[in-house]
């Protein structure tokens, strides 16, 4: 429908539906088809999704440096007020403790150079030392689906792809993104990681799987094998990714045959952590043996 | 010349000079906040003890915003912010835009009806429409990842920012004030 418009001089051209009632329609059906098309583009095929995330790690991680360390002070500065009416009970714990690990320290140096010497003795293959990349920890983006954590540590301080992360007590995680100034950790209770294990003081060898839950449960666990209560789970390092022996939890509950596992550090409340670069054989990590 | 008028008279000046100052420095507070709002969502938490709690402060924003000042949240924004959202935290990247722009179009198209609620009703509205929101958001995830996750704390994140709304609510009618003032003054300083 073309008229002349009684007002001005010009024509002008009225459209059955206006330009801003059509944009009122089409913009949020446009948008709403671009985020399904996200969905199923990261569900089929998540490389270039993958790609734009790390860029986006990595220019928004100094932002996140910089807004979650006074946040933590504060937070931190919370708890200690909090604390504080317990501190003369934790302090007489604390010297206990200290008397007790001295003990211990000094029992582990004999041990040391006891072990050192049997293993010269033995010829045995001495594993290489790991070096620690300390870093801590920006974001923590997980919320009720997912359980990582940002690090502003990238390629450029030696971070890859597959490195342990270990908190005070034990391991929380492994690299899974690495940018030039940031990497994602996937923290051990998630859905997705799986880690070879050992149950300490046995041979036994299992897979610990995150549930997305404040626990995780062990996997193809021999059928013989009944760990008790409070036993300790370490890493087997089979598969040359992970260190092997670092502590990851402690048995809490056993029901119906599912075993769950607690990890040792609060994953919930992680300030420094350290990523492991943990330099196993190059011909484990690339499945090619030399013949002899 | 008491300091007061002084600073009075120094901002009448800079009014006169620059009329748009105090309505960009408005929107530049409502920015500034929902930049926030999208951070306090992705920053550690777990220092105070609130372990993985995490209230939907973007989703009240979308909430509010839409209802009482569309204009400032266009659908690219919202997009954006969800978009950025997924890619930061690792959820399936447009899962979160997908929902915030659903509840923002379903806002708008009864945005009139809205506008006429009283504060518990509004309250009310909001209080269903998130929990349908993070529920659709679970439901979403646990296809993406072929397993059912765990529902609690979705259940407890829906109490928290339910229970948080008229503190958010509070905030975001100060800043609309804010803005409506500015505008007010530019529209008067234009007409005279």
């Amino acid at each position: 429908m073309v008229k002349k418009s009684k007002k001005n001089s010009g024509f002008s051209i009225a459209f059955p539906i206006s330009l801003q009632g059509l944009r009122n329609r089409f913009f949020p059906l446009l948008f709403i088809f671009m985020a399904v098309s996200g969905v199923v583009l990261h569900k089929s095929y998540d490389a270039p999704i993958m790609q734009i995330r790390i860029a986006l790690t990595d220019m928004t991680a100094p932002v996140f440096a910089a807004v979650s360390e006074p946040l933590q002070a504060a937070a931190g500065r919370i708890d200690t007020v909090a604390n504080m009416r317990d501190l003369r009970a934790e302090n007489m714990r604390l010297v206990e403790e200290n008397r007790r690990l001295q003990q211990w320290y000094d029992t582990a140096l004999r041990l040391e150079a006891e072990n050192r010497s049997l293993k010269t003795l033995m010829n045995f293959k001495i594993e290489p030392d790991y070096r620690f990349i300390t870093t801590r920890v920006v974001a923590d983006p997980g919320g009720s689906f997912i359980k990582s954590v940002l690090i502003p540590a990238g390629s450029r301080d030696g971070v890859r792809n597959g490195q342990a992360v270990i908190g005070e007590k034990g391991l929380v995680g492994r690299v899974v993104e690495t940018g030039r100034n940031a990497s994602r950790v996937l923290l051990v209770t998630d859905l997705n990681a799986h880690i070879p294990v050992l149950i300490e003081g046995t041979r036994h060898k299992a897979i610990l799987a995150g549930r997305n839950t404040g626990t995780m449960v062990l996997e193809h666990m021999p059928l013989d094998s009944r760990p008790g209560l409070g036993a300790r789970i370490v890493t087997s390092g089979d598969g040359g990714m992970l260190p092997p022996h670092i502590p990851v939890g402690t048995v809490v509950s056993r029901s119906g045959g599912t075993v769950h596992v607690r990890p040792l550090d609060d994953l919930d409340k992680l300030g420094y952590v350290r990523v492991v670069d943990f330099a196993a054989d190059s011909a484990l990590k690339t499945g090619k043996l030399d013949s002899p | 010349m008491n300091i007061f008028l002084q600073r009075k008279q120094h901002d009448a000046d800079a009014e006169r000079f620059f009329p748009a100052l105090p309505l960009f420095l408005s929107y530049l507070v409502f920015y500034a906040v929902l930049l926030l709002l999208f951070f306090l969502n992705i920053l550690p938490t777990g220092y105070a003890s609130f372990t993985g709690l995490q209230p939907a402060f973007l989703f009240a924003a979308v909430f509010y915003w839409s209802i009482f000042y569309p204009a400032l949240l266009p659908f690219w924004l919202v997009f954006s912010l969800g978009f950025g959202f997924d890619l930061l935290v690792g959820l399936p990247a447009g899962g979160t835009a997908l929902i915030l722009l659903s509840a923002q179009w379903l806002l708008r198209t009864q945005q009139r009806f809205l506008l006429g609620q009283g504060f518990w009703a509004l309250w009310l509205c909001f209080a269903l429409l998130c929990y349908v929101a993070l529920f659709a958001q679970w439901a979403l995830f646990s296809l993406f990842s072929w397993h059912v996750m765990p529902l609690l704390p979705v259940v407890v994140n829906s109490i928290l920012t339910i229970a948080l709304f008229p503190f958010t609510v509070v905030v975001f009618h100060r800043i609309r004030a804010l803005i409506l003032n500015a505008r007010n003054r530019q529209q008067e300083a234009g007409s005279l």
